[in-house]
Protein backbone atom coordinates (compact mmCIF):
# COMPACT_ATOMS: atom_id res chain seq x y z
CA UNK A 1 0.00 0.00 0.00
CA UNK A 2 1.41 3.10 -0.90
CA UNK A 3 2.01 6.20 1.38
CA UNK A 4 -0.23 8.99 2.30
CA UNK A 5 0.67 12.19 0.12
CA UNK A 6 0.92 13.54 3.33
CA UNK A 7 1.01 12.27 6.90
CA UNK A 8 1.54 14.85 9.89
CA UNK A 9 2.60 12.58 13.35
CA UNK A 10 2.78 13.27 16.96
CA UNK A 11 3.97 17.28 15.75
CA UNK A 12 4.30 20.28 17.98
CA UNK A 13 5.28 22.97 16.94
CA UNK A 14 5.49 26.98 17.64
CA UNK A 15 7.34 30.44 17.48
CA UNK A 16 10.08 30.38 19.72
CA UNK A 17 9.69 29.02 23.19
CA UNK A 18 5.27 29.74 22.29
CA UNK A 19 4.13 26.42 21.83
CA UNK A 20 1.48 26.44 19.23
CA UNK A 21 0.78 22.67 18.22
CA UNK A 22 0.52 20.01 20.37
CA UNK A 23 1.11 16.20 19.13
CA UNK A 24 -1.10 16.69 16.14
CA UNK A 25 -1.96 13.57 13.51
CA UNK A 26 -3.20 13.66 10.46
CA UNK A 27 -2.92 12.18 6.60
CA UNK A 28 -4.01 13.62 3.71
CA UNK A 29 -4.66 10.86 0.41
CA UNK A 30 -3.34 11.71 -3.24
CA UNK A 31 -6.09 13.96 -4.62
CA UNK A 32 -7.77 13.99 -1.05
CA UNK A 33 -9.41 17.32 0.66
CA UNK A 34 -9.23 18.20 4.01
CA UNK A 35 -11.77 20.91 6.02
CA UNK A 36 -9.38 22.72 8.97
CA UNK A 37 -12.11 24.06 10.72
CA UNK A 38 -12.21 25.51 14.71
CA UNK A 39 -12.26 28.89 16.29
CA UNK A 40 -9.63 31.67 15.59
CA UNK A 41 -6.41 31.18 17.48
CA UNK A 42 -6.99 27.60 17.91
CA UNK A 43 -3.53 26.98 15.49
CA UNK A 44 -5.00 26.71 12.29
CA UNK A 45 -2.65 28.79 10.55
CA UNK A 46 0.18 27.80 12.68
CA UNK A 47 -0.61 24.46 11.24
CA UNK A 48 -0.78 25.25 8.04
CA UNK A 49 2.88 27.26 8.43
CA UNK A 50 4.41 24.65 9.79
CA UNK A 51 3.75 22.05 7.06
CA UNK A 52 5.47 24.77 5.10
CA UNK A 53 8.48 24.91 7.15
CA UNK A 54 7.97 28.46 8.86
CA UNK A 55 7.28 27.28 12.20
CA UNK A 56 10.18 26.01 14.99
CA UNK A 57 9.01 22.38 15.11
CA UNK A 58 10.05 20.82 18.44
CA UNK A 59 8.34 16.81 18.10
CA UNK A 60 6.80 15.02 15.03
CA UNK A 61 7.39 13.94 12.07
CA UNK A 62 5.85 15.13 8.74
CA UNK A 63 5.92 12.81 5.56
CA UNK A 64 5.70 13.60 1.70
CA UNK A 65 4.74 10.62 0.40
CA UNK A 66 6.43 8.46 3.18
CA UNK A 67 9.76 10.75 2.96
CA UNK A 68 10.33 13.24 6.43
CA UNK A 69 10.61 16.38 5.14
CA UNK A 70 10.01 18.20 8.56
CA UNK A 71 13.80 19.53 8.17
CA UNK A 72 13.42 20.91 4.68
CA UNK A 73 12.95 24.59 4.18
CA UNK A 74 10.15 26.26 2.65
CA UNK A 75 11.85 26.33 -1.02
CA UNK A 76 12.23 22.42 -0.56
CA UNK A 77 8.83 21.64 -0.01
CA UNK A 78 7.30 23.56 -3.03
CA UNK A 79 9.62 22.07 -4.87
CA UNK A 80 8.28 18.67 -4.24
CA UNK A 81 4.68 19.93 -4.69
CA UNK A 82 3.37 21.90 -1.80
CA UNK A 83 1.43 25.33 -2.57
CA UNK A 84 0.45 27.52 0.10
CA UNK A 85 -2.01 30.71 -0.84
CA UNK A 86 -1.34 32.78 2.70
CA UNK A 87 -4.02 34.09 4.52
CA UNK A 88 -2.27 37.58 3.85
CA UNK A 89 -2.29 37.04 0.07
CA UNK A 90 1.22 38.60 -0.39
CA UNK A 91 1.16 39.46 -3.67
CA UNK A 92 3.77 41.41 -4.95
CA UNK A 93 2.56 44.86 -5.56
CA UNK A 94 4.80 46.43 -7.61
CA UNK A 95 4.39 43.26 -10.20
CA UNK A 96 1.63 43.40 -12.58
CA UNK A 97 -0.86 40.27 -12.48
CA UNK A 98 0.85 38.23 -15.53
CA UNK A 99 4.29 39.24 -13.32
CA UNK A 100 2.99 38.03 -10.34
CA UNK A 101 1.84 34.75 -11.56
CA UNK A 102 4.86 33.64 -13.78
CA UNK A 103 7.48 34.93 -10.83
CA UNK A 104 7.94 31.37 -9.29
CA UNK A 105 6.17 29.31 -12.00
CA UNK A 106 7.03 25.45 -11.96
CA UNK A 107 6.69 23.73 -15.66
CA UNK A 108 3.50 21.37 -14.97
CA UNK A 109 -0.37 21.07 -16.35
CA UNK A 110 -0.73 24.57 -14.95
CA UNK A 111 -0.04 27.88 -17.05
CA UNK A 112 -0.83 31.16 -18.06
CA UNK A 113 -3.56 29.71 -20.47
CA UNK A 114 -4.96 27.36 -18.02
CA UNK A 115 -5.08 29.93 -15.02
CA UNK A 116 -6.60 32.84 -17.21
CA UNK A 117 -9.21 30.22 -17.84
CA UNK A 118 -9.59 29.19 -14.21
CA UNK A 119 -9.52 32.67 -13.10
CA UNK A 120 -10.42 34.71 -16.33
CA UNK A 121 -10.77 38.07 -13.93
CA UNK A 122 -6.71 37.39 -13.82
CA UNK A 123 -7.18 37.53 -17.90
CA UNK A 124 -8.35 40.98 -17.73
CA UNK A 125 -6.19 42.74 -15.13
CA UNK A 126 -2.84 41.02 -16.40
CA UNK A 127 -0.76 44.27 -17.02
CA UNK A 128 -2.51 45.88 -14.03
CA UNK A 129 -0.16 46.08 -10.54
CA UNK A 130 -0.34 44.10 -7.62
CA UNK A 131 -1.18 47.07 -5.55
CA UNK A 132 -4.32 48.20 -8.25
CA UNK A 133 -6.38 45.48 -7.43
CA UNK A 134 -9.39 44.66 -5.39
CA UNK A 135 -8.96 42.64 -1.95
CA UNK A 136 -11.37 39.78 -3.79
CA UNK A 137 -8.90 39.83 -6.95
CA UNK A 138 -5.48 39.62 -5.07
CA UNK A 139 -7.07 36.31 -3.70
CA UNK A 140 -7.66 35.37 -7.15
CA UNK A 141 -3.79 35.91 -8.22
CA UNK A 142 -2.83 34.09 -4.61
CA UNK A 143 -4.74 31.65 -6.05
CA UNK A 144 -3.26 31.58 -9.37
CA UNK A 145 0.09 32.27 -8.29
CA UNK A 146 -0.07 29.15 -5.91
CA UNK A 147 -1.25 26.62 -9.19
CA UNK A 148 1.50 27.98 -11.22
CA UNK A 149 3.71 26.05 -8.97
CA UNK A 150 2.01 22.97 -10.07
CA UNK A 151 1.56 21.67 -6.24
CA UNK A 152 -0.29 18.60 -5.62
CA UNK A 153 -1.24 19.72 -2.72
CA UNK A 154 -2.90 23.16 -2.23
CA UNK A 155 -2.96 24.53 1.44
CA UNK A 156 -5.59 27.38 1.38
CA UNK A 157 -5.85 29.40 4.55
CA UNK A 158 -8.68 30.90 4.66
CA UNK A 159 -9.99 32.00 1.27
CA UNK A 160 -12.95 33.63 1.71
CA UNK A 161 -11.88 35.87 4.54
CA UNK A 162 -12.77 39.63 3.99
CA UNK A 163 -14.25 39.02 0.13
CA UNK A 164 -17.46 40.72 -0.80
CA UNK A 165 -20.21 38.37 -1.76
CA UNK A 166 -19.66 38.48 -5.37
CA UNK A 167 -16.21 37.55 -4.79
CA UNK A 168 -17.06 34.37 -2.27
CA UNK A 169 -18.88 33.19 -5.18
CA UNK A 170 -15.89 33.61 -7.81
CA UNK A 171 -13.40 31.90 -5.51
CA UNK A 172 -15.73 29.18 -4.33
CA UNK A 173 -16.33 28.05 -7.68
CA UNK A 174 -12.83 28.03 -9.20
CA UNK A 175 -11.87 26.03 -5.59
CA UNK A 176 -14.33 23.59 -6.46
CA UNK A 177 -13.22 23.26 -10.18
CA UNK A 178 -9.71 22.14 -8.95
CA UNK A 179 -10.93 19.94 -6.14
CA UNK A 180 -13.01 18.04 -9.40
CA UNK A 181 -9.17 17.67 -11.11
CA UNK A 182 -8.04 15.73 -8.40
CA UNK A 183 -5.58 18.16 -6.88
CA UNK A 184 -5.17 17.63 -2.75
CA UNK A 185 -6.83 20.60 -0.93
CA UNK A 186 -6.25 21.48 2.89
CA UNK A 187 -8.61 24.14 3.58
CA UNK A 188 -9.00 26.40 6.66
CA UNK A 189 -12.24 28.40 6.93
CA UNK A 190 -14.13 29.78 9.48
CA UNK A 191 -17.15 29.22 7.31
CA UNK A 192 -17.72 25.30 7.96
CA UNK A 193 -20.05 24.77 5.11
CA UNK A 194 -18.01 26.44 2.68
CA UNK A 195 -15.44 24.10 3.34
CA UNK A 196 -16.87 21.32 3.99
CA UNK A 197 -18.24 21.06 1.05
CA UNK A 198 -14.92 21.12 -0.85
CA UNK A 199 -13.28 18.24 0.87
CA UNK A 200 -13.88 15.01 1.78
CA UNK A 201 -12.96 14.51 5.39
CA UNK A 202 -12.55 17.24 8.42
CA UNK A 203 -10.49 17.48 11.75
CA UNK A 204 -11.74 20.13 14.26
CA UNK A 205 -8.69 22.09 15.92
CA UNK A 206 -8.64 23.36 20.03
CA UNK A 207 -6.02 25.08 21.65
CA UNK A 208 -3.55 23.67 19.32
CA UNK A 209 -4.80 20.06 19.01
CA UNK A 210 -7.02 17.87 17.04
CA UNK A 211 -10.64 17.20 18.98
CA UNK A 212 -12.65 15.79 16.01
CA UNK A 213 -12.77 14.39 12.99
CA UNK A 214 -15.33 13.35 10.99
CA UNK A 215 -16.28 13.25 7.14
CA UNK A 216 -17.22 16.46 5.38
CA UNK A 217 -20.25 15.21 3.85
CA UNK A 218 -21.28 13.63 7.28
CA UNK A 219 -20.54 16.87 9.19
CA UNK A 220 -22.54 19.10 6.85
CA UNK A 221 -25.57 17.60 6.86
CA UNK A 222 -25.68 17.87 10.68
CA UNK A 223 -25.12 21.92 11.54
CA UNK A 224 -25.92 21.38 15.20
CA UNK A 225 -22.68 19.12 15.60
CA UNK A 226 -20.64 21.66 13.53
CA UNK A 227 -22.01 24.28 16.37
CA UNK A 228 -20.71 22.32 19.22
CA UNK A 229 -17.72 21.41 17.73
CA UNK A 230 -16.30 24.70 16.47
CA UNK A 231 -18.42 26.72 18.65
CA UNK A 232 -18.79 28.74 15.15
CA UNK B 1 4.96 36.08 -23.18
CA UNK B 2 6.66 37.53 -20.38
CA UNK B 3 7.22 41.31 -22.08
CA UNK B 4 3.47 42.22 -22.23
CA UNK B 5 2.70 45.09 -19.52
CA UNK B 6 4.69 48.13 -18.15
CA UNK B 7 7.80 46.64 -19.39
CA UNK B 8 7.54 46.03 -23.22
CA UNK B 9 9.18 47.85 -25.11
CA UNK B 10 6.90 50.76 -27.02
CA UNK B 11 7.73 51.15 -30.96
CA UNK B 12 8.26 55.08 -30.13
CA UNK B 13 11.46 54.31 -27.86
CA UNK B 14 13.62 53.71 -30.91
CA UNK B 15 13.43 57.80 -31.63
CA UNK B 16 15.93 58.68 -28.80
CA UNK B 17 18.42 55.70 -29.99
CA UNK B 18 17.97 57.60 -33.56
CA UNK B 19 19.07 60.44 -32.11
CA UNK B 20 21.58 59.29 -30.13
CA UNK B 21 22.88 57.29 -33.33
CA UNK B 22 22.49 60.55 -35.41
CA UNK B 23 25.16 62.16 -33.11
CA UNK B 24 28.25 62.27 -34.96
CA UNK B 25 26.15 63.80 -37.52
CA UNK B 26 24.76 66.26 -35.43
CA UNK B 27 27.71 67.19 -32.84
CA UNK B 28 30.78 65.56 -34.01
CA UNK B 29 32.56 67.38 -31.81
CA UNK B 30 30.95 65.51 -28.47
CA UNK B 31 31.35 61.76 -29.93
CA UNK B 32 33.93 61.40 -27.22
CA UNK B 33 31.53 62.56 -24.60
CA UNK B 34 28.81 60.67 -26.09
CA UNK B 35 31.14 57.38 -25.71
CA UNK B 36 31.58 58.18 -22.06
CA UNK B 37 27.99 58.63 -21.34
CA UNK B 38 27.26 55.47 -23.35
CA UNK B 39 29.73 53.45 -21.01
CA UNK B 40 28.74 54.90 -17.91
CA UNK B 41 25.15 53.76 -18.54
CA UNK B 42 26.10 50.71 -19.39
CA UNK B 43 27.82 50.48 -15.89
CA UNK B 44 24.87 51.58 -14.14
CA UNK B 45 22.23 49.45 -15.99
CA UNK B 46 24.12 46.26 -14.41
CA UNK B 47 24.52 48.31 -10.74
CA UNK B 48 20.47 48.74 -11.78
CA UNK B 49 20.02 45.22 -11.52
CA UNK B 50 21.47 45.08 -8.33
CA UNK B 51 20.36 48.12 -6.19
CA UNK B 52 16.82 48.66 -8.62
CA UNK B 53 15.46 44.94 -8.73
CA UNK B 54 17.78 42.61 -6.32
CA UNK B 55 18.08 45.17 -3.50
CA UNK B 56 21.80 44.40 -3.02
CA UNK B 57 23.71 47.46 -2.78
CA UNK B 58 26.82 47.92 -3.31
CA UNK B 59 29.91 50.32 -3.08
CA UNK B 60 32.38 48.19 -5.12
CA UNK B 61 30.85 47.36 -8.11
CA UNK B 62 33.81 48.65 -9.71
CA UNK B 63 35.85 45.76 -9.54
CA UNK B 64 33.92 44.12 -11.68
CA UNK B 65 34.53 47.69 -14.43
CA UNK B 66 37.88 47.56 -13.80
CA UNK B 67 38.38 43.51 -14.03
CA UNK B 68 36.76 44.00 -17.33
CA UNK B 69 38.85 46.45 -18.54
CA UNK B 70 41.98 44.97 -17.06
CA UNK B 71 40.95 42.01 -18.93
CA UNK B 72 39.97 43.19 -22.44
CA UNK B 73 43.30 45.78 -22.19
CA UNK B 74 45.72 42.67 -21.35
CA UNK B 75 44.28 40.28 -24.28
CA UNK B 76 44.56 43.02 -26.46
CA UNK B 77 48.76 43.47 -25.08
CA UNK B 78 49.03 40.09 -25.64
CA UNK B 79 48.06 40.23 -29.40
CA UNK B 80 44.19 39.35 -29.01
CA UNK B 81 43.27 42.82 -30.62
CA UNK B 82 39.51 41.18 -31.94
CA UNK B 83 37.51 43.85 -29.93
CA UNK B 84 34.19 41.48 -29.51
CA UNK B 85 36.03 38.56 -27.75
CA UNK B 86 37.82 41.02 -25.81
CA UNK B 87 34.32 42.81 -24.19
CA UNK B 88 33.66 38.93 -24.21
CA UNK B 89 36.38 37.74 -21.86
CA UNK B 90 35.88 41.10 -19.75
CA UNK B 91 32.52 39.92 -18.86
CA UNK B 92 33.37 36.28 -18.46
CA UNK B 93 36.84 37.53 -15.89
CA UNK B 94 34.09 39.82 -13.87
CA UNK B 95 31.48 37.41 -13.81
CA UNK B 96 34.08 34.52 -12.27
CA UNK B 97 34.97 36.95 -10.14
CA UNK B 98 31.50 37.92 -8.75
CA UNK B 99 30.83 34.16 -8.38
CA UNK B 100 33.61 33.84 -5.84
CA UNK B 101 32.42 36.57 -3.55
CA UNK B 102 28.38 37.01 -4.42
CA UNK B 103 28.22 34.43 -1.72
CA UNK B 104 29.74 36.32 0.57
CA UNK B 105 28.10 39.49 -0.22
CA UNK B 106 24.08 37.67 -0.23
CA UNK B 107 24.90 36.44 3.58
CA UNK B 108 24.58 40.01 5.00
CA UNK B 109 22.29 42.88 4.41
CA UNK B 110 22.28 46.52 4.65
CA UNK B 111 25.25 48.20 5.74
CA UNK B 112 27.06 45.36 6.54
CA UNK B 113 26.38 44.67 2.63
CA UNK B 114 27.76 48.17 2.16
CA UNK B 115 31.03 47.34 3.89
CA UNK B 116 31.55 44.33 2.46
CA UNK B 117 31.36 45.37 -1.30
CA UNK B 118 33.47 48.02 0.14
CA UNK B 119 35.99 45.66 1.38
CA UNK B 120 35.98 43.50 -1.49
CA UNK B 121 36.70 47.00 -3.98
CA UNK B 122 39.53 48.71 -1.46
CA UNK B 123 41.29 45.14 -1.75
CA UNK B 124 41.43 44.75 -5.39
CA UNK B 125 42.56 47.93 -6.01
CA UNK B 126 44.99 47.90 -3.50
CA UNK B 127 45.90 44.59 -5.39
CA UNK B 128 46.05 46.17 -8.50
CA UNK B 129 47.79 49.29 -7.23
CA UNK B 130 50.37 46.14 -6.30
CA UNK B 131 50.80 43.58 -8.91
CA UNK B 132 52.76 46.36 -11.35
CA UNK B 133 53.83 43.17 -13.80
CA UNK B 134 50.35 42.72 -14.42
CA UNK B 135 48.38 45.85 -14.04
CA UNK B 136 51.12 48.75 -14.68
CA UNK B 137 50.34 49.87 -11.00
CA UNK B 138 49.92 53.68 -11.42
CA UNK B 139 50.96 53.81 -14.75
CA UNK B 140 47.90 51.43 -15.61
CA UNK B 141 48.05 50.03 -19.15
CA UNK B 142 48.04 51.36 -22.68
CA UNK B 143 49.52 51.12 -25.74
CA UNK B 144 47.56 48.43 -27.52
CA UNK B 145 45.57 48.57 -30.84
CA UNK B 146 42.70 47.29 -31.23
CA UNK B 147 41.34 45.58 -34.65
CA UNK B 148 38.32 47.08 -36.90
CA UNK B 149 34.89 46.16 -35.52
CA UNK B 150 33.57 43.40 -36.89
CA UNK B 151 36.27 43.30 -39.31
CA UNK B 152 34.79 46.28 -41.12
CA UNK B 153 35.44 49.44 -38.70
CA UNK B 154 38.57 50.42 -37.60
CA UNK B 155 39.18 52.80 -34.89
CA UNK B 156 39.63 56.23 -35.81
CA UNK B 157 41.55 59.21 -34.19
CA UNK B 158 38.28 61.34 -34.16
CA UNK B 159 36.43 58.51 -31.93
CA UNK B 160 33.48 58.23 -34.66
CA UNK B 161 34.10 54.14 -34.66
CA UNK B 162 34.38 54.18 -30.89
CA UNK B 163 31.70 56.33 -30.42
CA UNK B 164 29.28 53.91 -32.43
CA UNK B 165 30.32 50.90 -31.16
CA UNK B 166 29.79 51.82 -27.52
CA UNK B 167 26.38 52.93 -28.41
CA UNK B 168 26.16 49.59 -29.98
CA UNK B 169 26.68 47.96 -27.19
CA UNK B 170 24.82 49.80 -25.01
CA UNK B 171 22.08 48.91 -27.20
CA UNK B 172 22.68 45.49 -26.95
CA UNK B 173 23.04 45.91 -23.04
CA UNK B 174 19.78 47.87 -22.75
CA UNK B 175 18.12 44.96 -24.77
CA UNK B 176 19.52 42.26 -22.62
CA UNK B 177 18.12 44.26 -19.32
CA UNK B 178 14.87 44.78 -20.85
CA UNK B 179 14.86 41.07 -21.59
CA UNK B 180 15.76 39.97 -18.12
CA UNK B 181 13.58 42.36 -16.20
CA UNK B 182 10.55 41.08 -18.07
CA UNK B 183 11.53 37.29 -17.10
CA UNK B 184 10.57 35.33 -14.42
CA UNK B 185 14.05 35.63 -13.35
CA UNK B 186 13.61 39.37 -13.24
CA UNK B 187 10.78 39.34 -11.15
CA UNK B 188 12.05 36.69 -8.50
CA UNK B 189 14.89 39.50 -8.03
CA UNK B 190 12.29 41.82 -7.72
CA UNK B 191 10.21 39.63 -5.49
CA UNK B 192 13.29 38.78 -3.21
CA UNK B 193 13.91 42.57 -2.73
CA UNK B 194 9.78 42.86 -1.61
CA UNK B 195 9.65 39.67 0.07
CA UNK B 196 11.73 37.09 0.99
CA UNK B 197 10.23 35.27 3.01
CA UNK B 198 7.54 34.68 0.62
CA UNK B 199 9.67 33.85 -2.60
CA UNK B 200 10.57 30.69 -0.19
CA UNK B 201 7.55 30.09 0.34
CA UNK B 202 7.06 30.06 -3.25
CA UNK B 203 9.99 27.85 -3.83
CA UNK B 204 12.31 29.98 -4.90
CA UNK B 205 15.71 29.55 -3.70
CA UNK B 206 16.53 33.40 -2.48
CA UNK B 207 20.21 33.03 -2.20
CA UNK B 208 20.91 31.17 -4.87
CA UNK B 209 18.84 33.70 -7.33
CA UNK B 210 20.69 36.75 -5.50
CA UNK B 211 24.15 35.00 -6.29
CA UNK B 212 22.62 34.38 -10.15
CA UNK B 213 21.22 37.95 -10.15
CA UNK B 214 25.16 39.45 -8.69
CA UNK B 215 27.05 37.85 -11.30
CA UNK B 216 24.97 38.63 -13.98
CA UNK B 217 25.42 42.14 -13.44
CA UNK B 218 28.98 42.07 -12.69
CA UNK B 219 29.54 40.37 -16.23
CA UNK B 220 27.61 43.35 -17.74
CA UNK B 221 29.97 45.98 -15.26
CA UNK B 222 32.71 43.90 -16.62
CA UNK B 223 31.60 44.65 -20.44
CA UNK B 224 31.32 47.80 -19.52
CA UNK B 225 34.87 48.28 -18.45
CA UNK B 226 36.07 46.31 -21.72
CA UNK B 227 34.21 48.75 -23.77
CA UNK B 228 35.89 51.56 -21.63
CA UNK B 229 39.53 50.42 -22.30
CA UNK B 230 39.01 49.44 -26.15
CA UNK B 231 37.55 53.02 -26.70
CA UNK B 232 40.12 54.78 -24.78
CA UNK B 233 42.59 52.32 -25.56
CA UNK B 234 44.29 52.58 -22.33
CA UNK B 235 42.92 51.72 -19.15
CA UNK B 236 44.58 53.28 -15.41
CA UNK B 237 43.63 52.02 -11.22
CA UNK B 238 41.28 54.41 -11.50
CA UNK B 239 38.74 52.59 -13.21
CA UNK B 240 38.47 50.13 -9.67
CA UNK B 241 38.66 52.94 -8.03
CA UNK B 242 36.18 53.86 -4.69
CA UNK B 243 35.38 56.80 -6.83
CA UNK B 244 34.49 55.16 -9.99
CA UNK B 245 31.58 52.57 -7.36
CA UNK B 246 30.64 56.16 -6.18
CA UNK B 247 30.30 57.48 -9.55
CA UNK B 248 27.74 55.29 -11.09
CA UNK B 249 25.86 54.98 -7.83
CA UNK B 250 25.17 59.06 -8.30
CA UNK B 251 23.94 57.70 -11.90
CA UNK B 252 21.80 56.12 -10.51
CA UNK B 253 20.14 58.63 -7.44
CA UNK B 254 20.20 60.83 -10.54
CA UNK B 255 18.26 58.97 -13.18
CA UNK B 256 16.18 56.04 -10.61
CA UNK B 257 16.44 52.76 -10.45
CA UNK B 258 14.07 49.59 -10.92
CA UNK B 259 13.37 51.44 -14.75
CA UNK B 260 15.08 50.52 -18.05
CA UNK B 261 15.75 54.56 -18.76
CA UNK B 262 17.34 55.24 -15.15
CA UNK B 263 21.21 54.72 -16.05
CA UNK B 264 20.49 56.17 -19.07
CA UNK B 265 19.13 59.28 -18.24
CA UNK B 266 21.41 59.39 -15.25
CA UNK B 267 24.51 58.55 -17.16
CA UNK B 268 23.71 61.73 -19.77
CA UNK B 269 22.57 64.18 -16.84
CA UNK B 270 25.21 63.29 -14.65
CA UNK B 271 28.50 63.77 -17.66
CA UNK B 272 26.59 66.39 -19.31
CA UNK B 273 26.32 68.79 -16.31
CA UNK B 274 30.36 67.03 -15.46
CA UNK B 275 31.07 68.34 -19.22
CA UNK B 276 29.62 71.47 -18.97
CA UNK B 277 29.91 72.59 -14.97
CA UNK B 278 33.73 72.00 -15.39
CA UNK B 279 33.85 74.42 -18.60
CA UNK B 280 32.33 77.07 -16.90
CA UNK B 281 33.97 76.44 -13.56
CA UNK B 282 37.04 74.81 -13.76
CA UNK B 283 38.00 75.35 -9.84
CA UNK B 284 34.73 74.56 -8.63
CA UNK B 285 32.53 72.55 -10.80
CA UNK B 286 32.47 69.21 -8.26
CA UNK B 287 30.97 71.53 -5.76
CA UNK B 288 28.29 72.75 -8.25
CA UNK B 289 27.80 69.16 -8.92
CA UNK B 290 27.54 68.57 -6.00
CA UNK B 291 24.78 71.18 -5.11
CA UNK B 292 23.21 69.69 -8.45
CA UNK B 293 22.90 66.11 -6.89
CA UNK B 294 21.12 67.16 -3.88
CA UNK B 295 18.34 69.41 -5.54
CA UNK B 296 17.82 66.86 -7.87
CA UNK B 297 17.32 63.97 -5.04
CA UNK B 298 15.08 66.57 -2.61
CA UNK B 299 13.25 67.80 -5.64
CA UNK B 300 12.40 64.43 -7.73
CA UNK B 301 13.58 61.51 -5.01
CA UNK B 302 12.45 58.86 -7.71
CA UNK B 303 15.07 59.92 -10.04
CA UNK B 304 14.65 61.91 -13.34
CA UNK B 305 13.78 58.55 -14.96
CA UNK B 306 11.40 58.59 -12.88
CA UNK B 307 9.69 61.42 -14.09
CA UNK B 308 10.14 60.30 -17.31
CA UNK B 309 8.29 56.95 -16.42
CA UNK B 310 5.51 59.43 -15.25
CA UNK B 311 4.81 60.95 -17.62
CA UNK B 312 5.50 57.93 -19.92
CA UNK B 313 2.46 55.95 -17.56
CA UNK B 314 0.34 58.91 -18.26
CA UNK B 315 0.66 59.38 -21.79
CA UNK B 316 -2.19 56.27 -22.11
CA UNK B 317 -4.39 57.75 -19.66
CA UNK B 318 -4.44 61.79 -21.75
CA UNK B 319 -5.40 59.44 -24.77
CA UNK B 320 -7.90 57.74 -23.12
CA UNK B 321 -9.47 60.60 -21.63
CA UNK B 322 -9.57 62.45 -24.82
CA UNK B 323 -10.70 59.25 -26.91
CA UNK B 324 -13.86 59.45 -24.10
CA UNK B 325 -14.77 63.09 -24.70
CA UNK B 326 -14.55 62.51 -28.42
CA UNK B 327 -17.05 59.60 -27.90
CA UNK B 328 -19.00 61.33 -25.70
CA UNK B 329 -19.57 64.23 -27.90
CA UNK B 330 -20.51 61.98 -30.95
CA UNK B 331 -22.93 60.69 -28.64
CA UNK B 332 -24.33 63.65 -27.80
Amino acid sequence: MSPPLLAVEGVTAGYGRATILDGIDLAIPEGGGLALLGRNGVGKTTLIRTLMGLTDRTAGRILWRGRDVAGLPAAERVRLGLGWVPQERRIFRTLSVQENLEVAARPGPWDLARVYALLPRLAERRANQGWQLSGGEQQLLALGRALMLNPDLLLLDEPLEGLAPVMVDVVLDAIRELAGTGLALVMVEQHAADALELTGHAVVMDRGRIVARAGSAALLADPARIVELTGL
Amino acid sequence: MTTLGPRRVHPAEILPWLALAALPWIAPDHVLLGSQIAILALFALSLDLLVGHAGLVSLGHAAFFGLGAYAAALLALHGWSEPLTGLAAGGLVAGLAAALVAPLVVRVHGLAQLMVTLGLGLMLHEAASRARVLTGGDDGLSGFDLSPVLGLFPFDLYGFTAYGYALAVLAAGFLFYTRLAASPFGYALRGLKQNPARMAALGTDGRRRLIQGFVVAAVLAGIAGALLAQTTQSVALESLSFHRSAEVLIVLCLGGTGGRYGGLVGALVYMAARDWLSALSPHYWTGWLGAAMMLTVLVVPGGLGGVARRLHGRLPRLHRATGTRVAAGGES
